[in-house]
């Protein structure tokens, strides 16, 4: 395809159970340095469930099977004690909600330069160096007062920016944002989707991007993995999926996306045919 | 924050006013007369009536009721129907033996309770976790008493570690002081550790699954300082309430382990105090407990703010 080199990230067959449910079935997906793979879908699609495997957060009750090739390691044969040490480090996870995600009683400083000083041995001055730093990168200024603050005093653009910068901040090859703009209004969305395209320009990360707004992140991404039902739907370049889907859910859910200057009495909706087919059909794609 | 705390020290008065009124009423309605207790069993009763008169007590309701609303008011208690000592020396000399108990008490109790409450909340549903909620349940439901008795005949007299009763001023022994109190301390303590055994792991449980202690491990830090750091530290604010309860609780409230161990504090004070009907120096240490009570829990709001930055006055 794009490139010879060896995927960061190579999930394949992955599926996760919770008793005799399954949440997630058959996912697999890859994704490269300096590289962005939307992940699409509605809610309980299964998309953050997949997310959540590949970091190993997953609830206790929530069993995870398959393959996760990060660099060359198959990380769900790896130990509790080594999957963790890789967060923060190697893989950086961004959250949907920084309000509820960021400690409500520890000062941003302090949650940030942890992390700093457990995975880069960074003594206290220059972590909260490092920490400034990086806040200056996601675009908060070079101000120290966002250090010292706490997470209510942020506005929601703020927060989002002190979790990417967080995430970011101990060098991790692989980020994964699991709805990164849903809490947010629409133009600090776009905000924050530029400022995740840039980081992973700068830093050569591959990017796992997850939304249900296909139409946000299409133009942030050059992969798109549609799920629906906890199955893959369809998978492809984002240009030929919005161009010519394969599948009628894909079209659904493209025309489902609000549009600036289109005016609708009613709300798009999938039709419900389309959500029985795709049912049957999803995984064997 | 000024005006807050004002506007707190302000209340105090209509809070501690309304258990002072209800004293005077209920004290003056229960039976038994102290003219009669002073004057002795063979008195007559031309006796009683002239210590009755001496004491003010034969005046009418309204007219004593008014008469102590000006002494307290002026936070004059007055003195001891019995002794003639001052009230207000009284309490003071008491209370100073029941805040060390007490202290000595919450530290036992704090030194314990939420370590374990960690420790178990940590391993939910394993062993240490079952014997520790276990071991709680019937710290909560045991009298201090019962404890009190039983370490006195294991610790006091089968293996004689600990003095079974007594007290010594710590300005005269700092070690026996410690060694007098460690009984009363450990009896009473262990039961609060009960509790707030409970309300830390209850913490624990409740902040364990929180987004940003997700957030924390999905950051690779270790568990030992995700929960040191990020879990208990959502766990304390709660506790905080807790202690500072207990605190008034004791502070008033240690009558039975103060006479088991004769303890000349608060407590025993006020026992004999209402067996002897003597009401200046009942009115005098409720007076005192009340406002104890109501300056912890204003001190107990202001550490909330200070360990919760979202709470602001």
């Amino acid at each position: 395809m794009h490139t010879t080199q060896e995927p960061v990230l190579r999930v394949s067959g992955l599926s996760a159970r919770i008793g005799d449910l399954t949440l997630v079935r058959d996912v697999s997906f890859e994704v490269h340095r300096g590289r962005t793979l939307a992940v699409v879908g509605e809610s309980g699609s299964g998309k953050s469930i997949t997310a959540a495997a590949v970091m190993g957060i997953l609830p206790p009750q929530i069993r995870a099977e398959g393959a996760v090739r990060f660099d060359g390691a198959e990380l769900l044969a790896e130990p509790a004690k080594r999957r963790r040490a890789r967060g923060g480090a190697e893989i950086g996870y961004v959250f949907q909600e920084p309000m509820s995600a960021l400690h409500p009683l520890l000062r941003i400083g302090t949650q940030m330069i942890r992390p700093l000083r457990h995975h880069l041995g960074l003594s206290r001055a220059q972590a909260r160096d490092r920490a400034a730093e990086l806040l200056e990168q996601v675009g908060l200024g070079r101000e120290r007062k966002v250090l010292d603050a706490h997470v209510h005093e942020l506005s929601g653009g703020m927060r989002q920016r002190v979790m990417i910068a967080m995430a970011i901040s101990c060098g991790p090859r692989l980020l994964l944002a699991d709805e990164p703009t849903t809490a947010l209004d629409p133009t600090v969305q776009q905000q924050i989707l530029r400022l995740l395209a840039r980081l992973r320009e700068e830093l050569d990360l591959a990017l796992v991007l997850i939304s249900h707004d296909l139409g946000l992140v299409a133009r942030y991404s050059d992969e798109v993995l549609v799920m629906y039902d906890g199955r893959v739907v369809e998978q492809g370049p984002t240009a030929r999926i919005l161009e010519q889907p394969e599948q009628p859910y894909t079209r659904a859910l493209i025309d489902a996306a609000p549009r600036l200057g289109r005016r609708v009495d009613r709300l798009p909706t999938i039709d419900r045919a389309v959500l029985e087919q795709t049912r049957a059909t999803a995984g064997g794609a | 924050m000024t005006n807050y705390l004002f506007k707190r020290l302000g209340a105090l008065l209509p809070t501690v006013a309304v258990p002072m009124v209800l004293l005077f009423v209920m004290l003056r309605l229960a039976p038994g007369d102290p003219a009669a207790a002073i004057a002795g069993d063979s008195a007559t009763s031309e006796e009683i009536a002239e210590v009755r008169s001496r004491l003010g007590l034969d005046a009418s309701l309204w007219q004593q009721f008014l008469t102590w609303l000006g002494r307290v008011v002026r936070l004059d208690f007055g003195s001891s129907l019995f002794s003639d000592r001052a009230v207000s020396g009284l309490v003071a000399e008491h209370a100073l033996v029941t805040v060390q108990l007490t202290v000595l008490a919450l530290a036992v109790a704090v030194l314990i309770g939420p370590a374990l409450g960690i420790a178990a909340g940590t391993r939910r549903h394993g062993l240490l976790d079952r014997v520790l909620v276990f071991g709680s349940s019937v710290g909560i439901a045991l009298p201090s008493f019962w404890l009190a008795v039983l370490l006195i005949a294991v610790l006091g007299v089968v293996w004689r570690v600990f003095p079974v009763a007594g007290y010594v001023p710590f300005t005269e022994d700092p070690v026996l002081f410690l060694h007098h109190l460690a009984l009363p301390a450990i009896s009473l303590g262990l039961l609060e550790a009960a509790t707030l055994f409970r309300y830390s792991r209850a913490g624990v449980l409740d902040s364990l699954h929180q987004p940003f202690v997700t957030t924390a491990r999905s950051m690779g830090l270790p568990e030992r300082t995700v929960i040191r750091k990020y879990v208990f530290r959502a766990a304390v604010v709660p506790m905080v309430t807790v202690v500072g309860l207990t605190a008034g609780s004791l502070m008033g409230g240690a009558v039975v382990t103060e006479s088991i161990f004769s303890i000349p504090g608060l407590g025993q004070l006020l026992l004999t105090a209402v067996q002897r009907r003597d009401y200046p120096v009942i009115e005098g240490c409720i007076f005192f407990i009340a406002v104890v009570y109501v300056l912890l829990n204003l001190v107990i709001d202001l550490l909330y703010s200070l360990l919760d930055p979202r709470i602001r006055y």
